[in-house]
């Protein structure tokens, strides 16, 4: 059955090495729904991943994959 | 970082809610199932712990729930909200599943009173069941508090 992975470990490394909480911030929702997400154990809304991609100013299919 | 403060607000709100039930559970069962047998069910002491442990229920919510929120509660987020959905819909089933449990109980309270009260053969009387009631809505929300901090801890949403 397919998944829904992310690239947001990553992304945080590559801008500046963003906190959890810096992210969650930005975002809008708390630390431990971007630990949830980090471990794919939380697959977010169409809004939430619009949302983070916009933080890291990529494309939301840069930030989540569907495989 | 401690144990305790990796937890997000929500989930030291639901530990602390879970400890509260489970204390105030055990302290009704312990006190109604200490009574004497010679004490009558609808009685003042029974009365006389129905009030303590509301007394008890509300202190300790005040004492717990402003130790946790001193900081002002965080506001809910997506996750939080689907946590509390899925809980919601587990706690209903086993309300449901609870009310259809006391339900049997009702209409075979003879057999039934043999069954727990060892041979005794008591039948339901309106303490009985109320405490039924009671027992069923108290367990559907210790189990939305366990499954809450299930979903939080490893569930896969």
């Amino acid at each position: 059955m397919p998944e829904i992975t992310n690239n947001i470990r990553r992304l945080r490394f590559d801008n500046n090495e963003m906190t959890q909480a810096d992210l969650a911030k930005a975002a809008g929702v708390t630390r431990q729904t971007i630990s949830a997400l980090e471990a794919n154990r939380y697959s977010p809304s169409l809004e939430l991943a619009f949302k983070i991609a916009e933080v890291f100013k990529v494309s939301i299919v840069d930030v989540f994959n569907y495989q | 970082m401690n144990f305790w403060q990796q937890l997000s607000n929500k989930q030291q709100n639901i530990i602390a809610e879970l400890f509260i039930e489970l204390a105030v559970a055990s302290y009704f069962i312990h006190k109604v199932f200490g009574l004497s047998a010679s004490t009558e069910w609808v009685s003042m002491e029974v009365g006389w712990i129905v009030g303590k442990t509301i007394v008890f229920a509300i202190i300790a919510s005040i004492i717990l729930m402003s130790f946790i929120n001193y900081r002002g509660e965080e506001p809910a987020d997506e996750r939080d909200h689907r946590i509390a959905a899925k809980a919601n819909s587990v706690a209903y089933i086993s309300l449901y599943a609870g009310i259809c449990i006391v339900i049997g109980l009702i209409s075979n309270a003879h057999i039934a009173g043999d069954y727990l009260f060892q041979g005794k053969g008591l039948t339901m009387d309106y303490f009985h069941i109320l405490f039924a009631l009671t027992a069923a809505l108290v367990l559907s929300s210790i189990i939305k508090s366990c499954t809450q901090l299930y979903l939080y801890q490893w569930g896969k949403l």
